[in-house]
């Protein structure tokens, strides 16, 4: 286990996030994707803290706020899923237009 | 040893973050979702930050995935169906991905990171130093980034409390309802 293999991990899963994100159709499946997204930017952060010269607490304490954000953002976007749900039963992300200004 | 159980747990959570986007069915990708952060969870254990990993198990996979496990079973979003242009899209996005990691392989100086030692007293992880840390007020705290954290998760907690609320003439038919003896 050594710094490079870390970062690799962690763009890989950066990187299946992503295809996540743009691949899929569903709202709550593309909220998946980025969830995968900002837990391989935690494995980053970890990694560097550990390796090399660095303040070792400041990583973990700061990857704990970013899980503190992330699920403030979770619950936001999942209650919008909710309201969405109730006026028009329809999560499809290509769908959701009505913010739109078109007639 | 730890370069084994690091290997597995790599592999594992690389493997279930695949299904994650590739099942067709949400609660399944939800589900395979929790296994990839179960398996993060341990690669920070194996990296000495112990609070970090507990605080990924209650708050992510206690927390998040299962709010979104239960918004899948209150909005029943039905499997993606797969229209014409599927394939496009399927293509498009896995040629960015593509480019993003060929772009982040060659940009990153690999030989120098290979020789950066693993340095980490045990205290570092711990408990008790990310508790004096958040809570210190000299140069090397974080009170501030702390405090401004529970602003922004009670905001968090009121916006999304209003904007998943009924709107008022649900509210009012449920009133009358009630008023009338009917049973919610």
């Amino acid at each position: 286990m050594n710094l490079a293999s870390l970062l690799l991990v962690s763009a890989l899963l950066f990187g299946i996030g992503l295809f996540g994100f743009l691949a899929r159709r569903n709202i709550i499946a593309a909220l998946i994707g980025i969830e995968l997204m900002l837990n391989a930017s935690i494995i980053n952060l970890v990694a560097f803290s550990r390796f090399g010269h660095t303040d070792a607490a400041a990583g973990p304490v700061f990857a704990l706020f970013i899980i503190a954000i992330t699920s403030a953002e979770m619950a936001v976007a999942l209650a919008l899923v909710v309201s969405l749900h109730r006026k028009s039963h329809d999560l499809r992300l290509e769908n959701l237009t009505k913010l739109r200004d078109v007639q | 040893m730890r370069d084994i159980l690091f290997y597995l747990l790599a592999f594992s959570a690389l493997a279930s973050a695949l299904l994650a986007v590739s099942l067709k069915e949400v609660l399944h990708a939800a589900l395979a979702l929790m296994a990839s952060l179960f398996a993060s969870a341990g690669i920070f254990l194996l990296l000495h930050a112990e609070l970090l990993a507990l605080a990924h198990v209650l708050v992510y996979i206690g927390g998040v995935v299962v709010f979104i496990v239960y918004v899948i079973l209150l909005t029943k979003p039905e499997g993606e169906t797969r229209k014409k242009n599927w394939q496009l899209q399927y293509g498009l996005a896995g040629l960015t991905v593509l480019g993003f990691l060929l772009l982040l392989f060659f940009s990153v100086p690999w030989k120098n990171l290979s020789n950066q030692k693993f340095n980490v007293n045990d205290e570092s992880g711990s408990l008790t130093e990310a508790g004096l840390r958040l809570l210190t007020t000299s140069d090397s705290g974080f009170i501030l980034a702390f405090e401004l954290m529970s602003v922004l998760l009670l905001m968090a907690l009121i916006g999304a409390a209003s904007i998943a609320k009924k709107s008022d003439s649900d509210l009012d038919s449920v009133q009358s309802d009630l008023s009338k003896g009917k049973s919610l």
